[in-house]
Order: C-alpha cells, then structure tokens, then sequence
C-alpha cells in the first residue's frame, strides 16, 4: 500500500519513493497545477533517510510543456535538497518530446522502475 | 463540426473559446477523434495534439492573458491529405521570431518556452499573421511529408 493523492500514488522500496502517475493525460492546466503541487510536496517532505525519488510515468500517455515545466522546476528543487531524481515508464511518444527539447540530457531517465529503483541503489 | 458540403470528404470545425483551458478540451479531443476514424498513424495523431494543446494554451495565456471575456478562435480543416489548423487570441500580437532555443545549454533548466518550439517541430508547416495574434499550422502524414519539396505554405 502506498500514500495515495488525486494525482499520485508514493510507495517506498528500499530508501527510494516511487511516485506513480495516475492522469493518462497530463495537459490541462489545474490537472498540471494539482499534480506539481503534489510531486513538490512529496520531495518537500521526504523522510530524512529517503531522499531518492523515482517519479514512474507508466500510466501516462500525453503530456504538454506545462508538464515538462512542473518536472524541470521539480529537478531544481530536488538538486537544492541534494536528492536524487530518477524518471521512467516513458511512453515513445512523450521521448520524443523529452529528446526534441534536449530534457533528456538533464533528467536521469531509465525504461523502467526497476531500472530506476536500481540506479538508486547502487 | 461537420463533413463540407461541396467536399464530403472534407471535415470541418470553427468554433469560438472564452480563455479557459478546460472549455477547449473537448473539441481538441473531438479533433483527435477525427483523425482517428481517418486511420492517421498514432504518433502524428500524437503530435497534431500536441502542438493543439501548446497553441491554445499560448493564445490564453500569452495572447489573452486568461481573460475569460476574450475569446480563442479555433479553425480545424481535416482532409484525406492533410490537417490545417488556425488558431487566434484577441492579444496584441506576438514576436514569432524573439523566441529563444530552448535547446541550448544555459536554457536547458529553463521552465518555460518550449511550446512554439514543439509545435514548430511536430507540424509540417507552420505560419503566423504579421500581427502575431493568429498562428496557422498543417500537417501531413509522415510519409506525404517526406516527399515535399518545400513548396511555400497553402493558405489556410
């Protein structure tokens, strides 16, 4: 069982919060605010001895650039705190955006959670 | 939102939005669902979307400033060989050509400014008028795209 929220759904494996996506669209302007509220807020409040984040995006089928804008303000903020953020679930199609836009040179992305979880781990 | 009269295969969409991005959600959808039933291949669908989505959400907020008393123009032509789209705020107008690369290095970690660069990279073509407050955008399935010559944009 994890914390759930309107917009994600946190479990804990090991030292890492995994934070899954639940919209299959990403794209309306109060989805966005609400689920960047709720990605801040979970990284704002990690426990002491989990400050590794992997935010899954499995569910999620379309994205616009409000969203890349709620994940680069994330990456920032999760810098400034020093915890590491990993990305992964991405569909092909929002790749394309992560790798048109050049966003995939400042994430850590990985094809999968376990792939994820266990870039954290080492 | 109908098939033309005089071109049965020709569906056509204008409608007028107040500036709320909630209200326009349905038509764009009702757009996707069009090229759908025309068997469009899924990532041009995808990105068709897309660069809907970033046009109108730059007429409300950079043209329109979210004012609800303004509205979005939205014109949507969908043909066998191609979609053309023209989107229009009731704002001043804007510089299509001061957007920055959101590509280079020290903009990277930037927020904002990646919508027109989006749009300008998953349509064909893409133009706007001298005033800056209407944004046209055409695309082609990818394999018509491919075999263009670079010929200038059609008038919408």
């Amino acid at each position: 069982m994890g914390l759930s929220n309107a917009h994600t759904m946190t479990r804990y494996i090991g030292k890492a919060a995994v934070i899954d996506c639940l919209d299959a669209k990403l794209n309306e302007e109060l989805t966005i605010q609400a689920w960047g509220e709720e990605l801040t807020s979970i990284v704002a409040n990690l426990p002491k001895d989990r400050d590794r984040v992997v935010v899954n995006f499995q569910n999620v089928k379309f994205m616009s650039s409000s969203a890349l804008r709620v994940l680069i303000t994330l990456n920032t903020k999760a810098k400034v705190q020093k915890a590491a953020l990993f990305l992964c679930g991405i569909c092909p199609n929002i790749m394309e955006v992560f790798k048109i836009t050049k966003l995939d040179s400042i994430f850590k992305i990985r094809a999968t959670e376990n792939e994820a979880v266990n870039s954290l781990l080492k | 939102m109908s098939p033309s009269l005089d071109k049965p295969d020709v569906w056509r969409f204008e409608r007028n939005f107040p500036s709320v991005s909630a209200s326009v959600v349905p038509f764009l959808d009702a757009i996707v669902a069009e090229l759908e039933k025309r068997e469009w291949n899924p990532s041009d669908v995808f990105a068709i979307r897309l660069a809907l989505d970033e046009a109108v959400a730059n007429a409300i907020e950079h043209g329109n400033r979210h004012d609800p008393e303004k509205k979005v123009q939205l014109c949507a032509e969908i043909s066998g060989e191609r979609i053309l789209v023209s989107i229009q705020d009731e704002g001043p107008g804007f510089s299509f050509d001061s957007i920055r690369d959101p590509t280079l290095e020290e903009n990277l970690e930037i927020p904002q400014g990646r919508g027109l660069f989006l749009i300008r990279n998953f349509m064909t073509r893409v133009w706007h008028n001298d005033r800056g407050n209407v944004i046209y955008m055409e695309k082609r399935p990818q394999n018509e795209a491919e075999e263009l010559d670079g010929d200038k944009p059609l008038d919408p």
